[in-house]
């Protein structure tokens, strides 16, 4: 055997070792860990993450303003909704207005809000509470879809027993921006 | 091996074993822990690598005023009871167990796979789907799921868990060209007594179906294995 030969069969040797002993080879990795994270402050999000957050604030910020048209700003013409939970989803931002826009106003405070994105869509899961003018508090989860900034997926599930109660008052002056929103007069 | 070699042969591992041995942590002179610090391995006691006691992480610069993260101890029963189903799926789905995966699943699943689906009902057409993709009742597919971020909210019986998941749909050279590549995909998941009622798949990327520039046909769910067929059609 040359003496490279005998070199390299000695560093060989060595790294096998070396991996034994720092347990690169025989320790056989575990097909899943179940390790995950469960924080993900504002700093790490990427900024598709980070423009699905806004969409979302500013949604609960619009609801709150009472503005339906404000609302919509931020809704994609072709979204899917499910407003409560026990309905069916509806479709398109002209209903999803008609439906909400009785509901709209009121104190919503926004706890959590947990965003996972991508550059072609983000879900985002929020926690947040409502208090009607009785003081009533009412703890609720929104789950939404985001792609470009624009909401184009909303559903609200309820974590009290039971659901608030509908607040629909169909002739409010926030419904009577939508219509004539929705219909101009020509 | 003569003795010439071994000698030779001795000291390059005398070499590395000393080598690796400096660059261990157990050779780190060890601090004294702060007092009142639990012993290493004492219940309390800060993981390995965590910072020293009394270290305050400095504030992240941040938009927003709500909390985007929570402690899994503070979870409510029901987003620690959900948050166990979520790992389950993921379990059940790696290990091939159907039966395992489908007692998770509640008869009337409203479920889509994809957001350029329209939601299907039923566990039946849900099991039909994981067939397709490779999911629990489809043992001769080689896929791997993961899971890499998570929150739940809930309370009262109920409860909802986004989740971060990475795919791998098969080794490379199959699967289409999707064949050991790494998907990401976000996954909610409504659960309500132990049951999945509703459940989303969002791939984040542009792998998704939504965003490839043609379709793809997405009926996987029509056509009803027989392992499927004993489960209920749900009602709408």
């Amino acid at each position: 055997m040359s003496q490279m030969k005998r070199r390299r069969v000695h560093w060989t040797a060595l790294a096998a070792v070396a991996s034994l002993m720092i347990g690169g080879v025989a320790a056989p990795a575990r097909a899943l860990s179940y390790l995950y994270a469960t924080e993900k402050p504002e700093y790490f999000f990427n900024p598709f993450e980070e423009s699905a957050a806004q969409a979302v604030r500013a949604w609960f910020a619009s609801w709150q303003s009472g503005n339906p048209l404000l609302l919509g700003a931020f809704v994609d013409p072709k979204v899917t909704f499910r407003s409560r939970p026990s309905e069916s989803l509806g479709h398109g931002r002209d209903n999803l207005l008609r439906e909400v826009c009785g509901s709209l106003g009121g104190k919503r405070n926004l706890i959590d809000l947990f965003v996972i994105g991508g550059d072609y869509d983000a879900a985002v899961l929020t926690r947040w509470e409502e208090t009607d003018t009785k003081g009533q508090v009412s703890h609720m989860s929104s789950f939404f879809r985001v792609q470009k900034g624009l909401i184009v997926e909303w559903s609200d599930m309820s974590d009290d027993a039971v659901s608030p109660a509908a607040k629909g008052a169909g002739n409010s002056d926030a419904c009577r921006a939508v219509d004539t929103a929705l219909h101009p007069a020509s | 091996m003569s003795k010439n070699k071994l000698s030779r042969l001795l000291p390059c591992l005398a070499a590395g074993a000393a080598l690796l041995l400096a660059a261990s942590p157990a050779t780190v002179v060890a601090q004294p822990p702060p007092p009142g610090t639990p012993p290493a391995g004492a219940p309390g006691a800060p993981p390995p690598g965590a910072p020293p006691g009394g270290f305050k992480f400095p504030g992240l610069p941040r938009q927003g005023f709500d909390n985007n993260g929570q402690n899994p101890a503070s979870y409510n029963a029901d987003e620690k009871a959900a948050v166990a189903v979520a790992e389950k799926w993921i379990e059940t789905i790696n290990s091939r167990d159907a039966d395992g995966h489908m007692a998770l699943i509640a008869d009337n699943i409203l479920f889509r796979a994809d957001p350029t689906q329209q939601p299907m009902r039923g566990a039946r057409k849900y099991c039909s789907h994981m067939v397709g993709i490779g999911g629990a009742p489809s043992p001769e597919v080689n896929t791997s799921f993961t899971m890499s971020e998570l929150y739940v909210v809930g309370g009262k019986g109920e409860a909802q868990v986004l989740f971060y998941r990475h795919d791998i749909n098969g080794p490379a050279g199959t699967a289409g060209f999707l064949g050991g590549y790494r998907v990401p995909v976000a996954v909610f998941l409504r659960i309500r007594n132990g049951k999945v009622i509703e459940w989303y798949d969002m791939p984040t990327n542009k792998i998704s179906i939504g965003a490839l520039p043609f379709s793809i046909p997405t009926g996987m769910a029509d056509r009803i294995p027989p392992q499927c067929a004993k489960f209920p059609e749900g009602s709408t």
